[in-house]
């Protein structure tokens, strides 16, 4: 008779989990600074949109464009006079919380309004009469949307760790039993907002930038050519995490139905890029008096760009793709492993697989009587993966590549640049010669297998024929193996790693007989075999795996090399 | 100090087949914040990969009971096997809630014909030349 007697384990691997806890409570709270700033905008926001519109005289509003040093470089001087409860006030505010704009045109209508007298009212603090603006736009309420969506976003993902950790921790001072395996109700935690940022992000891009700016594309078309002059032109920097960036800005003035206005706006997309020297030559041509030319919006004449092609810039209509790509696509995925995981829980533990007593009792699988196998599908599923896999890594590669060359044409190159992206370039040669080599596979011989019946029970037995059709070449040594291997999954530091390894490889057929090769039959026999073996199993993280590995020698053309997974059923029994 | 729970099984081997039934008792003492004893059937992996561990079936008393007989009809599948990467075994476990103290493990084997099931490498692999082979030592 057994007898165990009780001992604790409560207290052991207690402080595993406790660093993710950590790292989670880190990254809520840095989070949380994104996402009150936010909250805290859209609160100022609010609370200015409370503010009293009253009737108001506008005495002055000048923009000086004189200063390109300014930052930002159009910084309107306004005053006017209003009246609150019977005593004059003045006001010298355009925004309550700026103090200008790096794009002119963003001014340009306001000051229309101006110059035409319809500028008759500013807004009043009710709390603090002598706190004004003439302008309070939604976006002073709105614009604090995306920081707190995002840093929501992040501190979700930070909660989730904080979540995990803990569970973690409780998970691993449990009894043994309690550590059931629930593959993937954790990741979710991180994974929905993490996936749920990236989708935003691409959405929002999509649907308030590329498609505002492709509307503009179309209207522009019918703006009207006018001859402009420069006033001032630069080279201005653009300071971000992945280093300096440089546009060119160039200020011009141009006269439309005997008004003149003013602009900076250079295209539709007024991107920068990482490269100074190509941006001074273009200032360098573009002096102060230079003659140039617009395309003035006849309907709203303060709008006006100096190219209306697209050119590169069209390719930024392509950015917020892999954003969705991302986050739709995570998402999409998560739902559908749900979905899949839930059909396929645990059959031991639902109710119509427990006999009266309550006790669990076997269950019979179902077996067809013969399977199939052909390389066409797996074949054209692998070229496909490599090529989508090529197209995208030489399609982001090539923008830098081409970035690099124009350097080197124009002698100014840029040798980080030209070095960082070697390996890259290496890589998506490597991936185009593969898929060159997958496409070849395609054209190879393919043997069609046919197993009977299609599982085989644990020390039974089954029959397997073959056919060799087709292909370009022949095969000169063909063998088909019954492999059996172990397949754990684990973690190491941050990666996810596989390991694998044979218990059983058994030749069914191995002949360079060129009538055998082309069609022959074979039998299985697993009570034969004096190998110990175990059937078809697969947990979350480990599984043995059960294939037949046909392997053709081709001259002169890539060797067949095709791997199907069988089942290998455990004993029957009845209950 | 968590008060002991016994487990003590009918049996003077630890070789099962599916479908054969573990029998036995189970006793402990009842302790404050201990409202229930459960006792899990189950199996769970050991070795190279991430661990993993599936409760097949699950009896319950409430904590004043003290004792009770337990008999457990064992399933069909996954069968004890050892090999290079990976290890399954079966096991009974007594577990105190929601306190989560728990007894030694009762470990046995649950293969077709009572006998272990040990999987060794193939020492050559022909096919093996397609794999990456992380391991040629046996398992942790």
């Amino acid at each position: 008779m057994f007898k165990k007697t009780a001992t604790t384990s409560r207290s052991k691997k207690a402080a595993s989990g406790c660093g993710l806890i950590g790292f989670g409570i880190v990254w809520t709270l840095f989070s949380s600074l994104f996402f009150l700033f936010g909250i805290k905008s859209i609160y100022d926001g609010i609370g200015r949109s409370q503010w009293a519109e009253v009737s108001c005289e506008v005495t002055q509003f000048k923009i000086p464009g004189n200063k390109p040093k300014l930052d930002p470089p159009f910084q309107p001087q306004v005053k006017y006079r209003y009246n609150w409860e019977g005593s004059t006030r003045t006001g010298d505010k355009l925004w309550p919380n700026k103090e200008g704009e790096d794009k002119f045109e963003e001014l340009g209508e306001i000051f229309e309004q101006y110059r035409d007298g319809k500028l008759k009212t500013c807004y009043v603090n009710p709390d603090n009469p002598d706190e004004s603006a003439l302008i309070i736009t939604g976006s002073d309420t709105w614009g604090g949307l995306i920081p707190a969506l995002i840093g929501a976003g992040f501190m979700a993902i930070g909660i989730g760790m904080i979540f995990i950790g803990r569970k973690e921790k409780k998970k691993k001072s449990s009894a043994l039993s309690s550590q059931e395996t629930k593959s993937d109700e954790a990741p979710a935690l991180i994974l929905v907002p993490f996936f749920s940022i990236f989708a935003l992000a691409g959405l929002g891009i999509l649907f308030f930038v590329v498609i505002p700016k492709t509307f503009k594309y179309f209207d522009a078309k019918s703006w009207q050519e006018t001859p402009a002059k420069v006033i001032w032109s630069k080279v201005r920097s653009h300071d971000s995490d992945d280093g300096t960036t440089y546009s060119v800005d160039i200020f011009y003035r141009y006269k439309y139905n005997d008004r003149v206005y003013r602009s900076n706006t250079g295209s539709y997309t007024n991107s920068s890029s990482s490269g100074r020297s190509s941006k001074q030559a273009v200032v360098k041509a573009h002096p102060r008096g230079t003659e140039i030319t617009c395309y003035v919006n006849p309907e709203k004449p303060w709008q006006a760009m100096r190219k209306r092609d697209l050119g590169w810039g069209a390719l930024f209509a392509l950015f917020p793709l892999p954003f969705i790509a991302i986050g739709v696509g995570g998402l999409w995925w998560m739902a559908r492993n749900r979905k899949k995981k839930n059909r396929a829980k645990n059959p031991y533990l639902t109710e119509s697989n427990k006999n009266d007593t309550g006790d669990f009792k076997g269950h019979k699988k179902y077996t067809q009587p013969e399977v199939e196998f052909t390389p066409r599908g797996s074949r054209v599923k692998s070229l496909l993966g490599v090529f989508l896999f090529t197209t995208f890594w030489c399609g982001i590669t090539s923008i830098f590549v081409v970035l690099a060359v124009k350097s080197w044409l124009r002698d100014d190159p840029e040798w980080f640049l030209t070095i960082f992206i070697i390996p890259f370039v290496l890589v998506g040669l490597g991936g185009i010669f593969y898929s060159g080599y997958r496409f070849l596979t395609l054209f190879s011989p393919a043997p069609t297998i046919k197993l009977k019946p299609s599982a085989i029970v644990m020390g039974g037995t089954a029959d397997i024929s073959w056919a060799v059709q087709g292909g370009i070449g022949s095969i000169s040594h063909f063998s088909i193996y019954l492999v059996g291997e172990e397949e754990a999954t684990y973690r190491q530091g941050t990666d996810t790693k596989t390991a694998e390894e044979l218990f059983y490889e058994e030749a069914l057929i191995d002949t360079s007989d060129p009538r055998k090769i082309a069609r022959g039959s074979a039998s299985i026999d697993l009570s034969a075999s004096g190998t110990p073996i175990m059937p078809s199993w697969k947990g979350t993280h480990n599984r043995i795996k059960w294939s037949l590995i046909v392997i053709g020698k081709v001259r002169l053309w890539p060797d067949v090399l095709d791997d199907y997974e069988i089942e290998i059923e455990p004993l029957e029994i009845t209950s | 100090m968590p008060a002991p729970i016994n487990i003590q099984v009918d049996h003077q081997h630890t070789e099962f087949t599916p479908g054969d039934t573990i029998s036995g008792k189970i006793s402990w003492e009842a302790t404050e914040g201990v409202n229930e004893v459960a006792l899990r059937l189950f199996w769970f992996t050991t070795g190279r990969g991430t661990q993993e561990v599936s409760v097949t079936a699950e009896l319950k008393w409430p904590a004043a009971q003290g004792q009770a007989d337990f008999s457990l009809v064992l399933p069909h599948e996954p069968y004890s096997f050892s090999g290079t990467l990976i290890a399954l075994k079966w096991a009974l476990e007594a577990v105190f809630l929601p306190t989560e103290d728990s007894s030694e493990k009762y470990e046995f084997n649950l293969t077709p014909d009572g006998q272990p099931i040990t999987l060794t490498s193939v020492e050559t692999p022909v096919t093996g030349k397609k794999k990456k082979r992380f391991f040629s030592t046996s398992k942790h």
